[in-house]
């Protein structure tokens, strides 16, 4: 792939998860105050937020595992 | 507890700390660069460990766990949605990184400085952190006298405890720079993970019989806590928003942070940084919380939240040399943060301020005068701690002083960003942005005002970034400068697969 290829390889994946990191934090203030905002035990936000970390950090690892 | 035991245990650590700092000594080397950036040559592990240290501090073990135990699962929510953040460090630490070597940035006010032709770009954004990260110090300062005093049973005075942490924090940040801060947090990074997580199991087993029996108090004893907002009223919507708005920009908004992305000696060392601190932060960030309801189940009913960790430390069923080694832990931690916070500070006012006024300075006279102003700011946030300990209520709760701290610095992030991702910012946007995004937010902050229920931090970074896109767009860029610096990244990312 050439220079200008990788270059707009790269910026569509910057956006692709800027995206998914949108969506993510859209979840992290949503779900909570609505769905959850009455479920007063651990199975609600408490776990929300533990299972919301776990997938965000996940999607981070699959970006940087890739560096070289 | 015995005061003697704590004092014994603050003596065992200070000469651990002393004896680590100075083999860090005797691997110090000349210049600016040696002793703020350690020559860019730290190992992943110890990258991932200082920044770690340097990130969780007392504002955790004391602030929220305090947090916590007055508002409940929020308190979770609103740190890990930091965390989630750290997006933006795996964005933008590959850019600090690859500038910060090509151009020899040592601090990232340096970065502004010069990406966009204006010193005084790099003025205000010191200036900016010189202010602003004297209550988020105070604030570390403040959860080590707490923490000592409550260990002791007020047996030694939360102010001895602020004394001690001012002068060692002096002492570890001018004996070897980054290299003495970056080992001694290695150091205390492993201590805090390592005791807070024990001492939890300690409590969840002994004072619960086991995680299900501690989980099932949680909903029948406290379920007003396991909802947003609280039963308590803490962490409805708007305050939620208020707090993780400027948490999220922390690792960008926050010099000491944004500074350590310029330290990793390769892309291997940069990679294990993050991933370490990811790891770190998760465990550290969940028991921490737990900590908090714990203390919450046991303990209720003390006056200032924050002693809520303090007071689970002094329970019977906590061992008492654990409770100690955890004491010491925690006030490491807070004095390696200001350590770094004074360590950067000193870096931003000699290379952004001083050398400004005075370009003819030599390197040697430079560094002479950033370890004198290591001192000067213990002493500025010393007197704040002072001041702050005394006052009682939320307003001076240890997370709501880091978080008023963080809407300041916030306002330096537009323009970080554009630095990076926009040829048509400009000097002029910049500086207008970060000058009134930060007035209007010490106007909302001191004046206590929230327009229709927001916080400080939310309009201060509506209004800077809308300046910082209006006026550079009324102003011209250095076009140059812009197309050498972005056309060097576009160039450089995708040889090392960084998005």
């Amino acid at each position: 792939m050439d220079g200008n290829g990788s270059q707009g390889s790269n910026k569509r994946a910057s956006r692709g998860w800027l995206m998914w990191f949108i969506f993510l934090f859209f979840l992290d203030l949503v779900v909570p105050f609505t769905w959850l905002s009455h479920v007063q035990k651990v199975t609600g936000a408490f776990l929300f937020w533990i299972l919301w970390t776990i997938v965000a950090l996940a999607s981070m690892f699959a970006i940087f595992l890739k560096w070289r | 507890m015995s005061a003697s035991y704590v004092w014994l245990a603050v003596a065992i650590y200070i000469v651990m700390g002393l004896a680590i700092a100075w083999v860090g000594r005797r691997h110090l080397g000349i210049g600016m660069s040696e002793f703020f950036l350690a020559n860019r040559t730290v190992g992943g592990l110890v990258s991932a460990l200082t920044y770690s240290a340097t990130t969780y501090s007392a504002f955790m073990m004391v602030g929220l766990a305090g947090f916590t135990y007055q508002g409940g699962v929020g308190a979770l929510g609103f740190e890990f949605t930091y965390l989630c953040g750290l997006f933006l460090a795996v964005y933008f630490a590959p850019r600090f990184w690859l500038v910060g070597k090509r151009y020899n940035y040592i601090s990232p006010a340096e970065l502004l400085a010069d990406r966009y032709q204006h010193k005084g770009a790099g003025v205000v954004a010191a200036v900016l952190a010189l202010v602003f990260l004297v209550p988020y110090s105070a604030a570390q300062l403040m959860g080590i006298g707490f923490l000592v005093s409550g260990v002791s049973q007020g047996a030694i005075p939360v102010m001895a405890g602020i004394i001690i942490a001012t002068i060692l924090a002096v002492a570890w940040a001018n004996i070897a720079g980054l290299r003495s801060v970056a080992w001694t947090d290695a150091m205390q990074a492993l201590i805090m993970i390592v005791t807070s997580v024990v001492v939890l199991f300690f409590v969840v087993y002994l004072g619960f019989g086991g995680f299900g029996s501690f989980f099932q108090r949680m909903e029948s004893d406290i379920p007003g806590l396991l909802t947003v907002p609280s039963e308590t009223g803490m962490f409805n919507f708007k305050m939620y928003l208020g707090l993780c708005v400027p948490w999220v920009f922390f690792c960008l908004s926050n010099p000491q942070v944004s500074q350590r992305l310029f330290i990793p000696k390769s892309v291997r060392a940069m990679k294990q940084m993050i991933g370490g601190f990811l790891c770190f932060g998760f465990l550290y960030t969940l028991v921490t919380v737990m900590w908090g309801f714990t203390a919450r189940l046991l303990v209720p009913g003390l006056a200032k939240a924050d002693m809520a960790s303090p007071s689970l430390l002094a329970l019977a069923i906590v061992p008492r040399f654990l409770a100690i080694i955890v004491m010491v832990g925690v006030m490491a931690a807070a004095i390696s943060t200001i350590d770094s916070i004074l360590l950067t500070l000193s870096s931003m006012f000699t290379r952004d301020i001083y050398k400004n006024l005075r370009p003819e300075v030599e390197e040697a006279r430079e560094l002479s005068i950033g370890k004198w102003v290591i001192p000067i700011m213990s002493l500025v946030t010393l007197i704040f701690a002072i001041w702050a300990s005394r006052e009682t209520g939320l307003q001076v709760m240890i997370v709501s002083l880091s978080v008023a701290s963080s809407a300041g610095l916030l306002m330096a992030v537009p323009s970080i960003i554009g630095a990076f991702l926009w040829r048509r910012a400009t000097a002029a946007g910049a500086l207008v942005s970060m000058i009134a995004g930060a007035i209007l937010t010490m106007v909302l902050q001191l004046g206590g005002y929230k327009p229709w229920g927001h916080w400080a931090g939310i309009w201060g970074i509506i209004v800077c970034s809308l300046l910082f896109i209006v006026v550079s767009l009324l102003t011209s860029p250095p076009r140059e400068k812009a197309e050498e610096f972005m056309g060097y990244l576009e160039e450089e990312l995708p040889k090392h697969r960084f998005i």
